[in-house]
């Protein structure tokens, strides 16, 4: 087993712990709502029971903030980078735009802003304007991905043997895009921990009586407490690392191995491609 | 060039959408100042409403018995300005209604200097207003009331200062138009205005001090271009063009507008001017930015480097080492360890060029990255060293990060704010947090605008960079914007 294999495994396995201690957090801790938000307030003077307990719930907070936002972002921008491209012309400036518009705002104030405009200043505005800020990313990755791979000339020889749209978005497409995509999912769900963790430091994430990480640190960062403040660092720091080496590891064949299908510049999806639009168009016959 | 030239046309619509979206966002997440409390957001249907205030709040007056205090107020902040309706209007009237209005014209009469009978008598005071405007509606017209400031700032008569009394809140827009001081020696004058201005609208805060040099009177001024700014709306009637104008201009928008362009981007809740803050505050973020802009640079010559040598895997390692360490917790782990003594530029230099390398780590290689690949195949098949490859490969690193922080200058500037305030810097991020946190309309404002600004001219600068580094991404762009 390569090093790298190992690495990914371990970020698998750890991913894959974090995920059962957030859906056993609510057996395991015995905390109301007003006692979490008590915990994380006292988080400096807390034992390692209570100190457990608050990780679990922040765990299960953080975690499904995160990943909510990553899977609306990756839904919405799927379909909005699709529409980009089947949309028209004017679909796709509209897009271009609204991304270069988007992107101007930095994303603390962007939430900022969302922030002030939730009346309940809480979960739902830090939930949209992260999941935006994905979809942005994930739309102008899969508007990219698409066109290149619908300029290849592999593609255009499929179209002039007759096979349709569909076919050519499944059998070249579709397969071009998955590992892009993953990999900007895992990336981007890296970035969103860093971020929401960064946003619940400076008060403008979770609510103060939701327990989560950056909260945590805020609360342990100038007072006392060593282990809470260890437990919160290495989880951001754990977690992020993990998502974003998974990330890494699935980029295309041409950073890595040079056989691998379908990745390569040029190259259909499958070399089977080429001969699949005859079968097609027989089967239509 | 020309893509250079397309995002310069851009950033104007750009910055327009982004100031109206944050300010759509902010009014109606906060509570509205008391004066723009009446004004619509963007756009004002009817502006100049005082014709259709003082006819509203006279109907209110002359049909009910005893008269609403609101529409009484009204025709008594209202004053000179709504007599152009009231007082014609009354001839129509019963003597009953006639003497509703009457009373409730009393408090503007008395303001004006005229001069009332202690004890209530309709039929007499009906017969003074009749007779005031039988004598004096020729004055109320702009060039009359432009005379008559102008004659009382030349010099002071009881006069002269009957006549601009007279006109009461008519005159108010000459006498903000004529206020603002000429030199030192005008301080008479403007003080004078100011101090007529004042007792007219009850806002006596806007009176100049006997021992006020030209400094505060031209801050006074200021200020009483503000309030008029604010309050034009309810005094005047428009036509023609300045009606269309006074649509978009008499709106909380269009306030914000003048204060931002009057008044440095508005004023803060400490009372400084925003744009006074930012150059100020400006200070510490931007070491911090451009040493995350360094990082992401040494990260991209690196990774360039590092492809060349085919050391891919020890690239890899090294992103994820970083990704690792997310900025955040350095910044709090060195704000532990090192207390107070963290507090310092360098410090936080030192954590943004840590913190920005990994932004210079691509999603893929792809693109003109896969050229660069190419292009390293064939120097490596003439022979040339791997190190000199990656030598040459720094020009093109270059070139893909000048085009990848424009797509992450949001993350970097993010970062900026996060380790000001983890540090306790006294830069533009803990202003920000804290305006975020109490929410402040016109510093949030500034911010915007500057960060949409920068942004925009960052991205030119990319463009413009990019194309003299590589000019096949120039060409390449120019081709997608074309498709697009």
């Amino acid at each position: 087993m390569t090093p790298r294999r190992l690495v990914n495994l371990a970020a698998l396995a750890y991913l894959l712990a974090l995920l059962l201690v957030s859906l056993a957090s609510d057996w395991f801790s015995t905390h109301s709502a007003a006692s979490a938000a008590v915990l994380q307030s006292e988080l400096g003077q807390a034992g390692a029971r209570d100190a457990w307990a608050w990780w679990m719930l922040a765990t299960r907070n953080v975690l499904a903030v995160s990943a909510t936002a990553t899977l609306i972002g990756a839904l919405l921008g799927a379909a909005v980078g699709g529409l980009a491209i089947y949309g028209g012309h004017g679909l796709a400036g509209v897009l271009s735009r609204f991304a270069g518009f988007i992107g101007a705002f930095p994303g603390l104030l962007l939430v900022g802003l969302f922030r002030l405009g939730d009346p309940s200043h809480g979960v739902l505005a830090l939930l949209c304007a992260l999941s935006l800020l994905r979809t942005l990313e994930v739309a102008q990755l899969v508007r990219g991905e698409v066109l290149s791979a619908m300029l290849g000339d592999f593609v255009e020889a499929s179209r002039a043997l007759g096979a349709s749209r569909r076919w050519q978005l499944r059998l070249h497409v579709l397969p071009r895009l998955t590992r892009p995509f993953l990999a900007n999912l895992l990336r981007g769900g890296s970035a969103l921990i860093g971020l929401e963790a960064a946003l619940s430091f400076v008060g403008l994430g979770l609510p103060a009586g939701v327990p989560s990480w950056g909260g945590g640190l805020a609360v342990v960062a100038r007072g006392d407490g060593s282990v809470p403040l260890l437990m919160a660092a290495l989880s951001i720091a754990l977690t992020s690392g993990a998502l974003y080496g998974l990330g890494l590891s699935l980029r295309p064949a041409s950073l890595g191995s040079q056989n691998g299908t379908p990745g390569r510049e040029g190259e259909p999806a499958s070399r089977g491609a080429w001969r699949r639009p005859e079968a097609e168009l027989k089967e239509k016959a | 060039m020309r893509l250079v030239l397309r995002r310069l046309l851009w950033l104007g619509p750009t910055l327009l959408a982004i100031t109206l979206l944050t300010f759509a966002v902010l009014s109606s997440a906060l509570p509205a100042e008391p004066e723009l409390a009446d004004l619509p957001l963007f756009f004002n249907p009817e502006p100049g409403s005082v014709e259709r205030l003082s006819r509203r709040a006279l109907a209110q007056v002359a049909a009910l018995e005893p008269a609403p205090p609101e529409a009484e107020r009204t025709l008594t902040e209202l004053g000179g300005a709504a007599l152009p309706f009231v007082l014609p209007a009354l001839d129509a009237q019963s003597p009953e209604e006639r003497a509703r209005v009457v009373r409730a014209l009393r408090a503007v009469g008395t303001r004006m200097g005229l001069e009332f009978d202690p004890s209530w008598e309709p039929s007499r005071e009906v017969l003074l207003w009749t007779r005031f405007w039988e004598e004096h509606s020729i004055d109320y017209r702009p060039s009359v009331a432009k005379r008559a400031v102008s004659r009382l700032g030349q010099r002071s008569t009881l006069l002269r200062d009957t006549e601009v009394r007279q006109l009461d809140t008519y005159a108010l827009e000459e006498l903000v138009a004529q206020m603002p001081p000429q030199g030192a020696l005008d301080l008479e004058r403007v003080r004078r205005l100011a101090q007529i201005a004042a007792s007219i609208t009850g806002e006596i805060q806007l009176q100049i001090s006997p021992s006020a040099d030209l400094l505060q009177a031209e801050r006074i001024a200021a200020a009483w271009q503000d309030w008029w700014s604010r309050h034009r709306s309810r005094y005047k009637v428009y036509s023609g063009t300045e009606r269309i104008a006074a649509m978009l201009r008499d709106t909380r928008y269009g306030a914000w507008v003048a204060q931002a362009v009057g008044r440095k981007l508005g004023l803060g809740h400490g009372g400084r001017a925003a744009w006074d803050v930012l150059v100020h505050g400006g200070r510490v973020p931007r070491p911090l930015f451009f040493a995350g802009v360094l990082g992401a640079w040494a990260g991209a010559v690196a990774s360039g480097v590092f492809t060349a040598r085919r050391a891919l895997l020890f690239s890899s390692a090294v992103a994820l080492l970083r990704a690792l360490l997310p900025v955040l917790v350095l910044a709090v782990l060195v704000s532990r360890w090192l207390g107070p003594a963290a507090g310092q530029l360098w410090v936080g230099a030192l954590l943004m060029g840590l913190g920005g390398a990994p932004l210079s780590v691509p999603d893929r290689m792809q693109g003109p990255e896969a050229r660069t690949v190419g292009f390293l195949r064939t120097l490596a098949a003439l022979g040339v060293t791997p190190w000199r490859a990656g030598l040459t490969t720094v020009r093109l690193s270059s070139a893909r990060l000048a085009v990848q922080l424009g797509a992450h200058l949001s993350n970097l500037l993010t970062l900026t704010c996060v380790v000001e305030y983890v540090l306790g810097l006294p830069g533009l991020g803990a202003e920000t947090i804290a305006a975020l946190q109490h929410p402040d309309l016109n510093w949030l404002m500034a911010i915007t605008v500057s960060a949409v600004l920068f942004a925009g001219l960052w991205h030119v600068f990319g463009e413009w960079l990019v194309s003299l580094l590589d000019p096949r991404w120039a060409s390449a762009a120019d081709g997608a914007e074309g498709e697009a």
